[in-house]
Parts: structure tokens; sequence; C-alpha cells
């Protein structure tokens, strides 16, 4: 049958859908002309459709509405989260349509507010600029003007709960990213000195991180903040950056291939000839190693990784044994299952099982396969043209799993995928050009499109219980899917965050279980992101009244009712979905506890109990890589600065005073602009040392 | 108040349905009465089970009431209600895929009515297209459902699938040309 036929046949259905264009017509008209057998069978659709419209069409069953009553019970139903915005400065109401959202953290606030106080409140964020959605966003209060004021009560004794409220529930609306206004920068500036916030700041919403745990004590001398990215606690999202070295603002720089083990512990990074293995667990670097041209790379199961080089050179890192495979075509896809010590090899039109220890080749495939991913268990997927199933353990194609590519569509587009079986319901995700996301169910033979991306989409992730799914693409977010019911549950625009505007998330996995998500970026950055999960966490109302109290009086720190937060956060159940951040706000409190005893040390010149202060708050707490090395800055700052006053005193003792004063001077300048007796007390001896200068 | 829900347009319904527990269950109501037939049939030839159909309507409206909060006022009903009847039949579809009712059903074509003509030829004909689009999948045959049996408009099929009316009009085209695969596929000896 030639194409044609197969168009006029298309056509003959969109003709009796009423669907068909005029130029269509014109085409199909011409084509009925010259072939009898579509000509035949022109009307045969017309009531072949007809009769399948009119098939077994009875009413509902009666009764159908009592048993839809008893249905209801009396229980009420569950309502969704209505959104309040509330103005992160005044706490005054705020109309989608006046909100202006902080360019960092996105608390909202009245546009007049924000440049009436210059800079975000936030802790840790004081960002200058503010953002607007480019089109008017619908009133809140068309959705229900009779709850207003009771939310307004319950929200108002913590406003800025509600504002971060608003804009993480904002995420998790599962309206596709076409209808979301985009937001726009204000060109406005604030240049003038703006004077410090004088509205408390807004608390995250639950489970939240906590701020920075440092404040730096002076502007000028400030170490760089210790999560570069922290506003967007406010989203009910935490990441923990970890940057290897990797000019991320260099343009020339070469995009990485990321890959993640299904555990999310362990990912590779293949970039120009250099192969990465990366503990994200750690935080460190595993090792690095040269990578062949052309070579390919695959992390098996347990985190080790095959590099795969020219003549068929296999190479298991970190082990770094060489194993020689009896193969020398180049392979376009690669899985390494780690506990069967087995490598399928993919090409164009076939697949080549190998047993990485003998080398030999186990068995072959007359299936394509451009890419290729595999399940813990063992099931490899192979695309383009079709979707191919294989059981590397026994190992066979399994025929009733795979699926066949639709009429004039391949799968060759697909840049990434992945397959889960861990629940017994084997899905592949698979992500394509603009946006395009389907997760199939190989067994219902069912598939789902997830609409969301708006741009490629550039890795994907199933979790362990199979339900759950990740994705991030080049539209620069990270999206969180229901897969079994098709719908959204969070997105994480990445370009939110400053320090991740000029890149891009190529690959996801879930850590952690299902609690966390690790996403590489083109960069080579590693991002760890914690997620709120209200669709299966659960929380009782006690819970989350004590969570919400601490979290107020740790926000607004105030150190005298640390202890009242203390004692709430620790009262928190652990099954309770706010207690892995309750504990985390635990080790926060004693960490703000012991840098603040620390601070007022060395206020007062007392260098070293400073320092016993501080690394007491450094061995015991729990810190990220970034905080640490925030605290570890300060500290050495600290320890410049008690030295150079040490060394200026020494030689004023010693009648040295222009090296003397060259001491004091250091401190001066290293301590510009603060307030503590270090300055005081070189300044003074300056002042001696120089008379004139006072 | 029932009867009165019953009359009220769609913003009315909407209203009543953000009101109280009684207000929301006469919203419930009038929905019910006002398109159980309609949603029935659809769930009815989606699933091509009557059984199943049955449970999937309740499924549907205690859906309806369950995410009356999520409804935006000023959108119409009909759409959001089958996209919801939608979703669980396709829910209902992947629950008892292991069940092999399924294929022997969609290979077993609905009885052929009579045809006075008795013109075989044209008959099997018809038949053919009928099973092609049987055999099409469930997402399709639901969009092919909600276009040419519940006479949707595009605007409102954008609606219920949540995507724009191009993507409607991509996806049906996609549709017609699976079908056509599907009935040439059969026609090739």
């Amino acid at each position: 049958m030639s194409t044609s036929c197969h168009e006029a046949t298309a056509l003959l259905l969109e003709r009796s859908l009423d669907d068909l264009a005029d130029e269509d017509a014109g085409r199909l008209d011409a084509h009925l002309a010259s072939c009898a057998d579509c000509r035949e069978l022109a009307p045969s659709v017309d009531r072949g459709l007809e009769d399948w419209a009119t098939v077994s069409t009875k009413p509902a069953p009666a009764g159908s509405w009592e048993r839809l009553r008893a249905g209801l019970g009396d229980e009420a139903p569950a309502q969704a989260a209505r959104v309040v915005l509330v103005c992160t400065f005044c706490h005054g109401p705020l109309a989608r349509a006046e909100a202006a959202y902080c360019a960092s953290c996105l608390a909202p606030s009245h546009v007049d507010c924000f440049l009436t106080h210059g800079r975000c409140p936030a802790p840790g964020c004081e960002e200058t600029e503010i953002v607007r959605p480019r089109a008017p966003a619908q009133p809140v209060t068309k959705r229900g003007g009779r709850v207003l004021p009771a939310l307004f009560a319950a929200f108002a004794a913590s406003a800025g709960v509600a504002a971060a409220f608003t804009v993480f529930q904002r995420d998790l609306r599962t309206v596709p990213v076409e209808d979301t206004p985009r937001p726009t920068r204000i060109p406005e500036r604030v240049t003038e000195p703006l004077p410090p916030p004088t509205s408390p700041p807004p608390a995250p919403v639950a489970p939240a991180p906590p701020p920075a745990p440092i404040a730096p004590p002076t502007a000028a001398t400030a170490p760089a903040p210790a999560d570069p990215v922290g506003g967007l606690s406010e989203l009910g999202l935490r990441i923990q950056g970890a940057n290897f070295g990797v000019d991320r603002t260099d343009p020339r720089t070469k995009p990485h291939r990321v890959s993640f083990t299904a555990d999310g512990r362990t990912a590779l990074l293949l970039r120009e000839k250099t192969a990465i293995l990366y503990s994200v667990e750690r935080s460190a670097i595993v090792g690095t190693w040269p990578l062949p041209e052309n070579g390919v790379g695959e992390l098996g199961e347990d985190g080790s990784a095959v590099l795969l080089g020219t003549e068929g050179t296999a190479k298991l890192v970190p082990s770094g044994t060489i194993h020689r495979l009896d193969d020398d075509a180049n392979a376009s896809g690669m899985v390494y299952l780690a506990a069967k010590r087995r490598v399928l090899l993919a090409q164009m039109g076939s697949a080549r099982l190998y047993d990485l220890d003998s080398g030999r080749m186990i068995d072959s495939f007359k299936v394509g396969g451009r890419l290729v991913s595999a399940s813990p268990d063992g099931l490899a997927v192979l695309l383009d043209p079709d979707l191919s199933v294989i059981d590397i353990g026994t190992p066979r194609v399994m025929p009733d799993l795979g699926e066949k590519a639709e009429p004039n569509k391949t799968f060759a587009e697909t840049p990434d995928l992945s397959v889960a079986s861990s629940t017994g319901a084997l899905r592949v995700l698979t992500g394509g050009p603009d946006g395009r996301l389907v997760v199939h169910d190989l067994e219902a033979r069912t598939r789902l499109g997830l609409v969301g991306h708006t741009g490629d989409v550039l890795g994907v992730a199933i979790g362990p219980g199979g339900r759950l799914g990740a994705s991030v693409g080049l539209d620069r977010t990270v999206r969180l899917w229901d897969l079994e019911q098709g719908t959204a549950l969070a997105a994480l625009d990445l370009q939110r965050v400053n320090a991740l505007r000029n890149d891009w998330p190529c690959a996801v996995a879930f850590f952690a279980g299902e609690a966390q998500l690790a996403v590489g970026m083109a960069s080579g950055t590693m991002l760890r992101l914690e997620f709120d999960r209200p669709v299966v966490a659960s929380a009782s109302e006690s819970d989350e009244r004590k969570y919400r109290s601490a979290v107020r009086i740790v926000e607004t720190r105030d150190e005298s009712r640390y202890g009242v937060a203390r004692t709430l956060l620790s009262e928190i159940a652990e099954d309770s979905r706010f207690h892995t951040s309750a504990r985390r706000y635990l080790e926060w409190i004693d960490l703000d506890e012991k840098t603040r005893a620390a601070r007022g040390a060395y206020r007062k010149g007392d260098f070293e109990a400073a320092r016993k202060f501080f690394l007491v708050a450094l061995g015991s707490a729990n810190l990220d890589t970034e905080t640490r090395a925030g605290l570890e800055k300060q500290l050495a700052l600290w320890e410049r600065v008690a030295t150079a006053y040490d060394e200026g005193v020494k030689l004023r003792g010693e009648d040295k005073h222009d090296e003397a004063a060259t001491a004091f001077r250091l401190v001066l300048w290293l301590e510009k602009d603060a307030d503590n007796a270090y300055r005081t007390r070189a300044e003074k001896a300056l002042g001696e040392i120089e008379p004139g200068r006072r | 108040m029932v009867d009165s829900a019953s009359r009220c347009d769609d913003r009315g319904l909407a209203m009543l349905a953000r009101g109280s527990r009684a207000d929301r269950e006469n919203a419930l109501h009038a929905l019910h009465e006002r398109m159980k037939d309609e949603v029935f049939g659809f769930l009815s030839r989606l699933l091509r089970d009557e059984a199943l159909a049955e449970d999937a309507l309740q499924e549907t409206f205690l859906n309806v009431y369950g995410s009356f909060d999520r409804f935006e006022p000023g959108q119409p009903f009909r759409p959001w209600v089958f996209k919801i009847a939608r979703n669980a039949a396709l829910m209902s579809l992947r629950k008892r895929k292991k069940d092999e009712r399924l294929e022997t059903q969609a290979a077993r074509p609905d009885e052929v009515r009579g045809d006075p003509s008795g013109e075989a030829v044209a008959t099997e004909a018809r038949v053919r297209v009928r099973e092609a689009l049987e055999r099409l999948p469930d997402e399709t045959r639901a969009l092919l459902l909600q276009r040419h049996v519940l006479a949707m408009k595009v605007t409102d099929l954008a609606e219920s699938f949540s995507c724009t009316e191009r993507t409607v009009r991509n996806r049906l085209h996609d549709a017609a040309s699976a079908f056509a695969g599907t009935l040439l596929e059969r026609r090739t000896p």
C-alpha cells in the first residue's frame, strides 16, 4: 500500500470527524479519483465510525446517585489549600496582579514596599531586584471570597509563612507551563544606600531548612554566603550545592554529560576526554580518569563505572581493572549490570551482550538501540526505531514488553530515558524535544503524555517506588510527576537562582529513597534538592502547629526564646513529615548559639575564646560543605586580625613604631566598618603612635 | 434546594460547589443528574465493560466532589468532568491490565447490526473500520470518543486535555494516522 493511501485513509477519518482542512480536502478528492480501493473504503469509514459511536448507548444504571451519596459518607471532603498572598514587608493583603517577587527567593511584596526598603528581608537574601509576572495573574479573591477573612485571620500571626506558603503552593500547581506567566525583570534599581530592613523576615514554609547559620560580622569583610541559593528555602526546597572547580561562567566550557546510578548516590560526568566519578552522598569526587576518544562510559548499579574505549577496551573504575571485550564496533549506548558483570552494547540495528570478565559475547539481538537504560533487576530498554526490552539475566528479548513505534514516528529523537520495574509495573519515561515527556506503561500497554516542559527534556528519572517521576530540561526546570495519574506534583525553576543562571540541568535521579533529588548541571555542578511531598507525607495538626511556632522563633532569631523553640521541635513525632526539618532546625539553633557566643567573644577582643566556640561548632554540627567553608573562612579572618594586632603590640613594645603602625593599619583595613575591641584598640594604638591621625 | 441547583448554570453550580457541605452535595447531585448518562455512555465505550463503567462513573463523580475546590469558576463543567472521567477510565484500564478480558473483548468487536442490503463486502469494510478504531490506544480512543461521540469542540478538548488547541489538532491528526496504519495493516494480506 502506497504512502498516499495511508494519508488518504487518515484524511477520510478526519473528514468524518469534520476536522479536514480545505487543502487536505482537495488532496483527498484527487486521490479518491485515482484510487479505486480508497474510493471503495470511503463510505465504510463514515459508517464504521457511526457504528462505533452508536453501540451500547444505555443510560446510567438506576440507583447510581444513591450509591454515590453513600460513597460520600459523613466525612468532609478534602479541601485544596487556598492561596493567599501577603506582602512580606507591610503584611497587608496583596492581589496577585499587584504582586512583585524577590528576584532570588520570590518572596512576594508590593512594589512600593520593596522600593521603599530596597532589599529583600529574607534571611541571607538581601536581593535588590524584583520580578513581576508578564501577564496579570487572576486575582485570588475570585477563587472564594467566603473563606478569605478566615484565612487572613489564620495567617495574620505568621504573614511570612503565608507568603512563603504562597510561593511554594504556586509551584505545586499542575498547570501547563505555557499558561504560566513568565516573570519579567523590573528595570528600577535602588542605587542609594539603603536602610536595613525594618520588618521581621518571613519564615519559610514547612519543612523549610534553616537560614544561613552565621551572619558575617561586617559587610566589607564578610565571607561568601554559606548557602548561595538559600533563597530557595522559601519554596520548601533546599539546594545543597557542590561544585568541583568548573568555571560555570565561562561560555567556552563544554557541557558535561551526567548520569546517575538508580539510587542517585553516584554520578558519572563525562566531558571531552575526562571521566569523573562523583559521590553525591559524600559530596566528593571519587576519582578522575582519562576518557578515550569517542569513548562511552556508563555507571553500574553499585556505583562503579565502565569506560569503553576503542577496540573493545573496557576499564572498570574506580578499581582500575582493564578488560578486553571481543568487540571492535563503536557502541552508541551501553548498559553495565555490575551484579552480573555483564555489559550490553547497543548500536543501530543490533545489541550485543558481553561477559565483562571473560570478554566473550554471550548473545546478540537484532533490535535497534540508540540509547539504553536498565532497571535494577536487569531489564534493559533499547530505543529507535521501536522500544525493545531485553532481560540481561536470561538473556532474551521480551517481545511482550516491547512497543512498536507509531507510524511516521520513531523514538530516534528521544534524548534520555529511564526505566523502573521495582513495583512490578514496568514503566519507561522518555523525554524528547520540545517538552515531550511520555510515560510508557509496558505491561498495560498505555502511554501518558506529561505536559509541562517548554524546552527539550534532557534527563528523566523514576523513583524506587515506580510512581514518582522527575525530569529536567532546557527550560531549566526540575519537575516532579505522579506517573500513575499523569499529573505534575512540583516544579522548580532553576533560573530563579542567580548562581545557576548561565547553567542548565542535564540529568536527574532520586536520592535517599524518594526524599531528595540529585540534579547534574551541564557545568558540572551537582545539586541536591530536598522537597516536601504533601501528597504522601502526613503530619498531625499539633505537630504542624509546634513546627510553625518554632520556625517563627528561629526565623526572627529571638535568642531569648530558643529554649521554647528547642522544646517544641523536640516534641515533634518521628513519623511526622516535619521531623527531618525539625531536627535540622535544632541543629541550626545549636550552631547559631555557638556562633553567637563566638562572635560575642571576638567582639570583646578574646580571639582564643571565640576560636574555641567556633571549633566546637565546626566539630559538632552536621554542616554542609558550603556552610563549613564559610565558617572556616570567618575563623581565618579573625585569626588574621588577632595575629596582626598581637604583632603590632609586640613591635610597639620593641619600639618599632613604623612596623607596629603598619600592623595596626592592617587590623583597621581588615575590620573596616566593624565595631569590635580589636578595631577600637588598633585605632587607639595607632592614634598614640601617629598623634596627627586622630 | 436540589431543584434550584439543577436549574443552575455552570457559574451558579461553581458557586454552590464552593459552599457548605450541603451546597456541595446539591451541586454534585445536579451535575450527576445532568451528565450521568453521557458520562456513562462515554465510559462504557472506552472501557467496553458496563460493570467497570459503573464503577468508573462512581469514581468520576466522587473525584468531581473531591476536586470542587480546584475547579476554576468561569470555566465550563463539561470538559472538566470528562477529563476526570477519562482519567478514571484510564486508571481502571491500567488496573486490570493483566486481565485477559480486555484483549478478548478488543479482538471480538461488538455485534454487527443487520445489514438489510446484504452487501457483504461493504459490511466487512465497516467491521474492519470498527476493529481498527477499537485497536487504537486507550488515550487515542478517548480523544476520538470525546470529539466524535460527545461532539466536543476543539476548545473544549483543549480544556479537557489541559493542552493547547494546536496540540489537540496535532493529536487528532496523529490519531487519524494511527487509525490508517492499523486499518491498512489489517487490509494487507
